[in-house]
């Protein structure tokens, strides 16, 4: 076999023969390593020649080929080695799955990083040796992206493996975005990198959302928050009330919780400027047919200057603004915030509750606005006042708590907590059993688990109990039996359904726990809420 | 095995599982191997879920303690 010098030439591959193939494949497999497609020994491209095989072997197999290229004893060799195995996936469309099966087991990680993430791959791996073999495939998976990467930048790819690849939310900015980020940006106006962006650290928008209203969101995602999230929302549902609401942050600046405000309020308040005020502001905003005009536009229709309309439109924000009682006509919850500063809580219930009424029409009127933060999130505002309501009733979460701090869960009894009462045997029999000492069925069974599955033992052993005759051994045996408990050859092997019911058993108590937890958080948040007024009100005073 | 046989392995067990609970496959129809391989899962996820619940006492119990702080510093504060 001459010596491969690496340059492409077809002349030079058809030299070697298939049996001189196989002896060089044969070499490469005591070396201990993989084939893959871009394999080289001794200067020969032995991956390449793996693909070439495997894909005349299956051309002749489907029957595409009439001849075939290699006898019997040359396919057991091949298959022998494992070169006629898919592992060695070097094809496009192969690639591509096998990088969606990743990016769907491992979805956290990144494979664009120069080495493996360490932290996160250690996550997956419940030992060393695993930890390994994920760092040997997370390279491949590397080198697989890279490559077609370079074939879409080339124009390689079909439109199916490329519309595959974005789907799937491979490397967006090289094969695009999946549709639902796609809409995702258009609806909020946002690039689709920041839709993705947004979608992949905050997993829902709510999320990003309430961490902005509670000025908790990252500095760098604040402008983004602002240009995507309305800080005021028209209960009269206006069909301008985007150009209203630009007015409202033009006279109040943006809010950090959303605010319910009323365009009608607005347009009684407008009313008391004067003439020329009001039409330059009306144009200026386009609150009547929604055509916001620039100042030298107005000025032409209103034969004037353009510095005399922007004066009057400045004079006319300072007068809605320096009035307070507009501010009271404008906003909703306006008299709620002003009646915060009381430190008695039952004076607060009181005044709250004449906005609650309020409160439950003005909901109905906005669960049809188009944009949905104002549902969630007017929901909230009007939860918040609930919050305060119902704080007395809550603080029973508390007085139930005694010191253990989690007696009053119901605590779900798995079989062996199950008390002897739960059986609901005879009286006699029921007495009879606790006579002895046996409460619950865990003590019962401790004492006949050395004989379990010998059944007549389990007969003698209840017949002996003293004060149980036969009639009671054959009651308990049967209630035993009812819960899923076995004697005899039936108690060897597995139980399934008994560990199926355990498990659900569990299921159901971590349930309740959770609740309790997602209650206490919820009160601990009210609690904190309240105390923050209270600290704004002393620095007042 | 590869990362992914293993992954997929687990996806088995847990489709078998599922199956089994759904009424789909019965008990009697389970080979013994099966019925092993969910009885060691169910173990496996009743060990994960007692070691959570312990942990979600454990949270719920501090949850508390500041609740019953936060009443006493209201009260001080009215």
């Amino acid at each position: 076999m001459s010596e491969y010098n690496g340059k492409k030439s077809n002349s030079r591959e058809n030299t070697v023969s298939l049996d001189e193939k196989i002896q060089l494949f044969e070499d490469f497999c005591h070396t201990g390593e993989k084939i893959i497609g871009n394999t080289v020994y001794k200067g020969y491209p032995i991956g390449q020649w793996a693909i070439q095989i495997r894909k005349r072997v299956k051309k002749f197999y489907n029957g595409d080929t009439p001849r075939a290229h290699f006898s019997v004893e040359q396919l057991r060799k091949l298959s022998q080695l494992g070169i006629l195995k898919k592992q060695i996936d070097s094809t496009i469309d192969e690639k591509i799955e096998l990088l969606i099966q990743w990016k769907t087991i491992f979805p956290d990680v990144e494979l664009t990083k120069v080495s493996p993430p360490e932290k996160i791959l250690k996550k997956y791996a419940t030992s060393k040796e695993v930890y390994e073999r994920m760092v040997e495939e997370y390279k491949r998976m590397q080198r697989y992206y890279t490559y077609l990467s370079e074939r879409k930048s080339r124009g390689k790819l079909t439109s199916v493996q490329i519309s595959r690849c974005k789907e799937a939310n491979l490397k967006p900015e090289v094969f695009g975005y999946p549709r639902s980020i796609e809409d995702f940006a258009q609806k909020y106006k946002i690039s689709n990198k920041e839709a993705s962006r947004i979608i992949e650290e905050y997993k829902e928008i709510d999320n990003f959302v309430r961490l902005y209203r509670n000025g908790k969101l990252k500095k760098e995602d604040i402008s983004l928050a602002k240009s995507m999230i309305r800080s005021y929302v028209d209960i009269d549902q206006h069909i301008y009330s985007q150009n209203y609401e630009k007015l409202i942050e033009d006279l109040y600046g943006e809010r950090s919780e959303l605010e319910l405000y009323s365009s009608k309020g607005m347009q009684e308040v407008i009313k008391l400027l004067t003439d020329k005020q009001r039409k330059a502001l009306i144009k200026r905003y386009g609150l009547e047919n929604g055509n916001h005009k620039i100042y030298s536009i107005i000025a032409e229709e209103e034969d004037a200057t353009q510095k005399g309309i922007s004066f009057l439109v400045t004079t006319a924000l300072n007068r809605i603004r320096n009035n307070p009682e507009n501010f009271e006509k404008i906003f909703v919850f306006s008299r709620i915030e002003q009646n915060s500063q009381v430190t008695n809580e039952r004076i607060i219930i009181e005044r709250f509750k004449e906005d609650l009424d309020k409160s439950n029409i003005i909901l109905k009127s906005v669960s049809n606005s188009e944009n949905d933060f104002s549902q969630t999130y007017y929901s909230k505002k009007l939860e918040y006042v609930r919050k305060i309501l119902s704080i007395f009733d809550d603080e029973k979460l508390i007085e139930e708590t005694n010191e253990d701090g989690i007696n009053e869960i119901e605590e779900v009894s798995a079989t062996e907590d199950m008390n002897i009462d739960e059986l609901k045997l005879s009286l006699r029999t029921q007495n009879c059993l606790k006579r002895l000492g046996f409460f619950t069925v865990g003590e019962l069974l401790e004492k006949m688990g050395e004989f379990i599955d010998d059944e007549e033992k389990v007969d003698k052993f209840l017949v002996d109990l003293r004060g149980c005759g036969k009639k009671s051994a054959i009651e308990i045996k049967n209630k035993l039996k009812s819960i899923g408990l076995k004697f005899g050859a039936e108690s060897q092997g597995v139980d399934l359904n008994l560990v199926r019911r355990k498990r659900d058993e569990l299921k159901e108590k971590l349930t309740k726990i959770k609740e309790r937890e997602q209650q206490a958080q919820d009160l601990l948040e009210k609690y904190d809420e309240l105390l923050g007024e209270n600290k704004k009100e002393k620095k007042h005073n | 095995m590869s990362i992914f046989e293993e992954f997929e392995e687990k996806n088995r067990l847990l489709k078998l599982q599922k199956d089994y609970e759904n009424g789909v496959i019965k008990e009697q129809d389970l080979s013994e191997i099966q019925k092993n391989e969910l009885f060691q899962l169910y173990n496996e996820q009743i060990k994960d879920l007692e070691e959570e619940i312990e942990r979600s006492k454990i949270t719920l119990k501090m949850y508390k303690n500041k609740i019953s702080k936060k009443m006493e510093k209201m009260k001080k504060n009215n």
